[in-house]
């Protein structure tokens, strides 16, 4: 019989959980101090108490008016959860005798085993929160006893029909791998480049969302944002093209992009690759196809104004509900954040294009690794095109000229269309060019056009045919002497 | 004359006292307390109802001493408890006719299998 499930209460988590913890089963959190364990301790407890549940707090370490003023200021209601506070007091410290004729694991297990038994039986709570089990550790003689504690401990709850999520400190003079193995599920919250990271590495009586998924401790709670994982779903051939608008640049591609691939325009500064990837968008909303634009580099207001100037009405289009401009300030978002927003913003509008604008920015976003970098752009690409979305991706190579190069880290891969901007040096001019490097599906033109961008839009000439040695930089004309 | 029966227990620390004289009752044992030197002489003059002395000698004096001889002289067997650190009064502690000697803290059933090996709860 498939067990039910608990949501966490935590947005995000019970996407990673394939729909929230299964009922009946302890579940272990972990991390370092300030790691967000509490937190979503306290998410869990009152999804149950908006599911009409019963909860229980046992608190080991934080007292519970320090919890509630905390909670507080998150904007928790903790009026309807039971708290077993069993934090020491701070009579223990000014009243107290200390005594070391028995050691304190022998004295005070008793009390505390008692009032814990008392409070379940009274309260038979659904969702118990065990803030820190590490504390039990010191109530007990040796490691074994502990980890005997501690199992028929979480037995007695689970019998009692409670889902347990219990909290441990970890650290390396004191692991808590005992802990882990009687846990039916660990979470594992830390810090890594990309931001607050969370992990699982167990997880009994269910499939989950494996990878390094990240959350962020908001104003109001915790918000996870899981890891994208495309399904290996197998794409059908693009049936339709998507044409930019510009007739020149369709016979390039012989026709256009396909729909609901992967397309990255790549070139130097300058050379118009915004403006290229906005005339997409410009046809799609002519079809009457919602397109989402993502500037890391632009302000709205900038990219707006440059638009107008060359015949791409963004703002109108914004207007029209066929377009959302979001600017994104890199150093706000992890990936995982970056890719949540995304995904809402294409259930929410039903969008057919989306636009990231550029790559670079994206990259500052990850703060992490190179590789990370491509797996989580590869992720969000893949999970698009998945789903039948066109993705255009803006890269900005340093080169100006000289040597042709497409991209500096190697994205070309995750492409199924590579554009090509690039100055062309003519007669002493500087021009630009236009041209097509690959496209997976179909055929297109293996020469260049001269590009030039007025203020009626994009104007691409005749193939460059009578030019020689292009992909240097500095191409001649070859049938010059001829004529 | 009444059998004895009682375990007199001697600590100078009223927490380590209460702990340890609460613990036997709940096992069953009837316990008589001395905190002091003075209140230990109280206890001693009724040293016939006393079966079994239990005495941390940490926070006492020399003087404990003397007081050990006298349960040694009334054949009333006795542990002496004491405190890691304080390991050296270990062998005065034996020359004084200590039946036993425990370090701190004391390990709840070793403690019993000592008290069980003398007397019994029923006693």
């Amino acid at each position: 019989m498939q067990n039910k499930r608990l949501r966490s209460g935590v947005p995000g988590l019970d996407t990673i959980l394939h729909g929230g913890f299964l009922s009946k089963n302890a579940y272990l959190i972990r991390g370092g101090p300030g790691t967000g364990k509490t937190t979503f301790g306290l998410h869990f407890l009152l999804a149950g108490i908006s599911e009409g549940e019963t909860s229980l707090m046992i608190t080991l370490g934080e007292p519970e008016i320090n919890l509630r003023r905390n909670a507080q200021a998150l904007g928790f209601d903790l009026t309807n959860i039971h708290f077993l506070d069993l934090s020491p007091s701070s009579e223990f410290f000014a009243k107290v005798e200390s005594y070391d004729i028995f050691s304190p694991a022998e004295v005070e297990r008793e009390p505390v085993t008692q009032q814990i038994v008392e409070t379940i039986q009274e309260i038979q709570p659904t969702r118990v929160f065990v803030d820190s089990m590490t504390q039990f550790r010191y109530l007990a003689t040796d490691a074994f006893q502990f980890r005997k504690q501690t199992q028929s401990f979480l037995r007695f709850l689970l019998e009692n029909g409670a889902t347990v999520l219990f909290t441990s400190e970890s650290s390396p003079e004191a692991p808590d791998e005992d802990l882990q193995f009687l846990a039916d599920g660990v979470i594992h919250l830390d810090y890594a480049p990309i931001g607050r990271t969370i992990t699982l590495t167990k997880y009994r009586g269910s499939d989950f969302e494996h990878g390094e998924h990240t959350f962020e401790i908001t104003s109001t709670g915790i918000v996870v944002y899981p890891q994208l994982t495309p399904k290996a779903t197998p794409r059908a051939f693009p049936d339709t093209l998507i044409s930019s608008g510009v007739p020149e640049i369709d016979e390039l591609l012989h026709g256009g992009l396909g729909a609901g691939t992967v397309t990255l325009i790549t070139g130097p500064s300058g050379t118009g690759k915004t403006t290229l990837g906005t005339a997409f968008i410009k046809e799609a909303a002519g079809r009457g196809e919602y397109s989402l634009l993502y500037t890391f580099e632009e302000s709205i207001e900038m990219l707006a104004r440059r638009s107008e100037s060359i015949n791409i009405p963004i703002p109108a289009m914004i207007d029209k509900g066929m377009l959302t401009v979001r600017a994104i300030e890199p150093l706000n978002y992890g990936p995982n954040e970056f890719a949540a927003l995304v995904a809402s913003d294409v259930a929410e509008h039903d969008a057919r294009l989306v636009m990231i604008d550029s790559t670079s920015g994206y990259r500052l976003a990850i703060r992490g690794e190179e590789t990370a970098l491509l797996t989580h752009i590869h992720s969000l690409c893949k999970h698009l095109s998945n789903m039948g979305i066109s993705v255009i991706l803006i890269h900005e190579i340093t080169k100006v000229t000289g040597e042709f190069q497409i991209t500096e880290f190697g994205i070309s891969y995750l492409a199924d269309n590579v554009i090509f901007l690039r100055y062309l040096e003519i007669e002493g001019q500087l021009r630009k060019a236009i041209g097509v490097l690959k496209k997976r599906h179909g055929d297109f033109e293996k020469t260049l056009r001269e590009m030039e961008i007025t203020r009626y839009g994009i104007k691409v000439g005749e193939p460059l045919t009578r030019l020689r040695g292009i992909l240097s930089g500095t191409p001649e004309w070859v049938q010059q002497d001829a004529k | 004359m009444s059998t004895p029966n009682k375990i007199l227990v001697v600590n100078y620390n009223r927490r380590n006292l209460a702990l340890l004289a609460g613990f036997l009752e709940k096992m069953g044992y009837s316990v008589c307390r001395a905190a002091t030197l003075e209140e230990l002489d109280k206890q001693l003059m009724n040293l016939a109802s006393i079966k079994l002395a239990l005495i941390d000698i940490s926070g006492f004096d020399k003087r404990i001493w003397e007081k050990c001889e006298q349960l040694r002289n009334q054949s009333v067997p006795f542990l002496i408890i004491y405190p890691e650190q304080l390991a050296k009064l270990k062998e005065a502690g034996l020359a004084s006719g200590a039946t036993d000697m425990m370090v701190k803290p004391l390990v709840q059933r070793k403690l019993l299998a000592f008290i069980e090996s003398l007397m019994s709860p029923d006693d």
